[in-house]
């Protein structure tokens, strides 16, 4: 990728944030290519040197989120824009539709759920223990608040309602649509932000059929499980007991995590980044996809995946087990070749590692149908 | 590392680096990275609470045809590293009494 296609992509992943912001986070990245092009580095190595560009959006919007900036705000002038073309398409859309359904159905008349209306909720920190959401289409932004209170700001209109409350310990939030016609949802790009008080220390199940759930420095020593159907779930400088992530098809990311007990990721096709991860045990499997796992610290790890590939970067686990139908493993684990213990299974293909080694502390099981395994160890 | 206490520390180191002259961003992460982990989308949100603030103020200035971001250090921010100071001989002190109990006991 060159610099054009990077500050675009940047730019069209930052999409929603007010202009000033965006201009100021493009024009810093476009300085760090200059420099590091000035430093010698061709244009690509320079972006190749660089966080991908969703992770760097995603940390640019958390921080935003976290000073209060509405993320999900444009500006003003953009904003007439948007809404003039977007009642010119819904105008026109519903018309035809309207058209097409009196034709048929012999439908009269519908409405579009009307105009978004802004809502805030407010909880005390003493009204409730534990933490569910259930939304449907929708993104979800989870942080912490200043004032030791929970805040919730969200939109609503005809179609779009909410049940929040506090009952038995449990803060629930639930999303109500109604169908548009008799077929179906339309999905929107509202977002829902929720601030927790700093004492939460409950359990948090989130869910999410299609949409985005983002939770951004919440520390709890309940259980976090998170389930998406369709979308992305972004985690970030948070701790929980235990996380449990389960995705069908989209995206998980989750950086600088501290977690006392498991941490389990679950996807049917899709891509699993983990950075700066310490945990008792490590799971994660994908149907098909990408698993990425970065400066890990478990205490042990299992790594699955029918076809898929896996790579590893500064890997600490006291015992770790990769079982791969079709794929390639690679990357490298921390220590030397004599801390690990290890037995390596390959049908076909090209295997680095030796079948039966060693007597180390640290356990290393491989099994891969057909494929690739490129593991070197750090020292 | 406990999040918070990195946080803290990259913050101040960032400050410490630019106690000589005005600074940019890259140079920042040259000087940085030997003794912490930081990159630019570390470095990103870490430059904007300092100059939120007020422990630096920010300038452009040309170089080479076009406009580079200059950060220098203001007197909260050398203040900001005083404290950091003060606040680790405590530190160091409990340190070395944990240290040799730990060792002793």
């Amino acid at each position: 990728m060159d610099k054009k296609h990077f500050l675009k992509a940047l730019g069209r992943a930052l999409g929603t944030l007010p202009r000033e912001e965006k201009n100021r986070a493009l024009s810093y990245y476009r300085e760090m290519i200059d420099d590091r092009v000035e430093s010698g580095l061709s244009e690509e190595a320079a972006i190749a040197s660089m966080d991908e560009v969703d992770k760097i959006a995603a940390e640019i919007k958390a921080d935003a989120a976290e000073r209060g900036v509405n993320v999900n705000r444009r500006s003003a002038g953009k904003t007439i824009l948007v809404l003039f073309i977007a009642l010119l398409i819904s105008a026109m859309l519903i018309a035809g539709l309207v058209a097409v359904f009196s034709l048929f159905m012999g439908v009269e008349g519908c409405t579009d759920g009307g105009e978004w209306i802004r809502k805030t909720m407010q909880f005390e920190a003493s009204e409730f223990k534990d933490l569910d959401v259930d939304l449907s289409s929708y993104k979800l932004y989870v942080g912490v608040s200043e004032d030791g209170k929970a805040h919730i700001e969200y939109y609503e209109n005809d179609r779009v309602t909410f049940d929040i409350g506090a009952a038995g310990g449990v803060l629930k939030i639930k999303q109500k649509v109604k169908p548009l016609f008799f077929f179906g949802t339309f999905s929107n790009d509202r977002q829902m932000l929720l601030l927790l008080p700093e004492s939460f220390n409950g359990r948090a199940d989130l869910e999410c059929t299609s949409g985005e759930i983002r939770i951004d420095a919440v520390k709890t020593a309940g259980e976090v499980t998170i389930d998406v159907t369709s979308g992305t779930a972004i985690i970030y400088d948070s701790s929980a007991q235990s996380f449990d992530l389960e995705l069908t098809s989209g995206r998980i990311v989750a950086g600088r995590i501290e977690c006392a007990g498991r941490f389990a990721v679950d996807g049917t096709s899709g891509n699993i980044l983990l950075e700066n991860v310490s945990c008792s045990d490590l799971h994660t499997h994908v149907t098909s996809g990408r698993i990425e796992l970065k400066s890990i610290v478990t205490g042990s790890a299992r790594i699955e995946a029918t076809s898929g590939n896996v790579s590893l970067e500064s890997f600490d686990s006291g015992d770790t087990r990769i079982d791969l139908t079709s794929g390639t493993v690679t990357g490298t684990l921390v220590g030397n070749i004599n801390d690990y213990t290890i037995e390596s299974h390959m049908t076909s293909g090209k295997n680095s590692l030796p079948g039966n080694y060693g007597n180390g502390a640290r356990k290393l099981y491989a099994e891969l149908t057909s494929g690739t395994i490129n593991i070197s160890f750090e020292e | 590392m406990d999040i918070q206490l990195k946080r803290g520390l990259i913050e101040v180191c960032v400050l410490a680096a630019m106690l000589r002259e005005p600074t940019y961003g890259y140079k920042l992460i040259k000087d940085v990275s030997p003794y912490m982990e930081i990159s630019e989308s570390t470095l990103y949100p870490i430059l904007k609470r300092l100059e939120g603030a007020s422990c630096l103020s920010v300038s452009s200035a040309e170089h080479n045809g076009r406009l580079r971001k200059y950060y220098s250090i203001t007197d909260e921010g050398r203040a900001r590293i005083s404290e950091f100071l003060t606040d680790w001989q405590g530190i160091m002190k409990i340190y070395s009494y944990i240290e040799k109990e730990a060792y002793n006991g």
